[in-house]
């Protein structure tokens, strides 16, 4: 009588298919890792309590700074949750893993994050001039 | 006779009669012993930070670029159609010049407990220090007695005034923080004042979160957030601290209750004493 347990067994030592699928299916389903918030919120408050030192957009009555401050932030706030959105793509696309070590990031990785990031620098200035 | 009632359980049956109590736990017994030989390991939640992710580290590379954004809009007040403020203190501007290439080189090349980290870090820590002093003085909280707000407010109008007249003239950081007016107070609104102070106090909170993760983040947001100045607290921490169990073990026995409120409190005063 034949093992019946040879009968699962495949030549590479891979599970079967319908294991990997449902492996698969799992990890797509399994929700994603949260936001770094606290980094997210020490840097995005930091840099509004910069832009409130800075001054105020040209176009608000210096009555009125505080709907001056608010409004900046709300623009920062935008870019920044953009950026970030941009940023946990590229990491999807690029396939980056959840995990800690290994290799840093690649050249190409660093030059393109380099110019998003100036970009949206460029787009929160040009925001906050209106 | 063996008396069958007077049986005691095994182990098993104890754990299992435990986790059947209520209707989420018995689904979390079916669950558990549901395919007790095909059953794929759960994924642990994590409870110890061990460092950032390449996700996390690209994302803190990217936004390393917001370190830049005040000093630039001073710099650049009238091109970028910015009012300037009457006095603007150079020094968490240079604080921030020197950090943004530092903390792209960090976040560029993440290593934990890395020498790039630590100066990422002591000049993140110097700019804030240095901007909660520029708030502290602009608003005056230093100040001896009450401010006068009224007598505040018209000199803070005079600054306005003044800083504008002086852009126009010579828009550099430098001219604009020697042409300083006498004014202490700065942020001439009371409302404004608060805006600040209630920044501030997030500010603090977010901080608290970072160099405490991930005790207290686990349990006031559910989820551990990320942490900077915590990767070195909790590395430093010895052996014997470096697995804290943020929740009670399945059997709820003094001794490991007593065990587990001994390594919260050491926990807590030697990140305390490395502040």
């Amino acid at each position: 009588m034949p093992n019946i347990h040879s009968l699962f067994l495949v030549s590479d030592g891979r599970p079967p298919p319908r294991r990997r699928a449902r492996r698969a299916a799992a990890a797509a389903a399994s929700p994603r890792p949260p936001p770094p918030l606290a980094q997210f919120g020490l840097r995005y408050l930091a840099c509004s309590i910069g832009l409130i030192h800075s001054g105020w957009p040209a176009a608000y009555d210096a009555a009125a700074p505080v709907a001056a401050s608010l409004h900046s932030m709300a623009i920062l706030l935008a870019v920044a949750v953009a950026q970030y959105a941009a940023c946990a793509a590229a990491a999807r696309r690029w396939e980056l893993p959840d995990t800690v070590g290994g290799r840093g990031l690649t050249s190409p990785q660093l030059v393109l994050g380099l110019a998003g990031s100036v970009g949206f620098f460029l787009l929160a200035l040009a925001a906050l001039q209106r | 006779m063996t008396d069958y009632m007077n049986v005691s359980p095994t182990p098993l049956t104890r754990r299992a009669m435990r986790l059947s109590r209520s209707p989420g736990r018995r689904e979390a017994t079916r669950s558990r012993f549901a395919e007790p030989v095909n059953a794929e390991p759960e994924p642990s939640e994590p409870v110890l930070f061990a460092g950032h992710t390449r996700p996390e580290q690209f994302f803190f590379f990217c936004s390393s670029v917001w370190i830049g954004l005040p000093m630039v809009l001073v710099l650049f007040a009238d091109t970028l159609g910015w009012r300037r403020r009457a006095w603007t203190s150079p020094t968490p501007w240079l604080a921030g010049l020197a950090n943004l290439p530092a903390s792209f080189v960090h976040w560029g090349d993440y290593h934990e407990h890395g020498r790039k980290q630590v100066v990422d870090v002591a000049l993140a820590g110097l700019q804030l220090l240095t901007l909660l002093g520029e708030t502290a003085y602009g608003c005056g909280w230093f100040a001896s007695g009450a401010p006068d707000l009224a007598a505040d407010a018209a000199d803070a109008a005079a600054d306005v005034a003044n800083a504008t007249a002086d852009a126009a003239a010579a828009p550099t950081l430098l001219t604009a923080a020697a042409a300083a007016a006498p004014s202490p107070l700065l942020m001439a609104s009371p409302e404004e004042r608060q805006l600040l102070g209630v920044l501030w106090a997030a500010l603090v909170v977010f901080a608290w979160l970072d160099v405490f993760h991930p005790v207290h983040s686990q349990q006031l947001l559910g989820y551990s957030t990320t942490s900077v100045t915590g990767t070195r607290l909790h590395v430093r921490r010895s052996p014997r601290l470096a697995r804290p169990q943020l929740t009670p073990p399945a059997d709820d026995h003094p001794k490991a209750t007593k065990r587990l409120a001994r390594g919260a409190d050491a926990q807590h005063s030697f990140v305390i004493s490395c502040l």
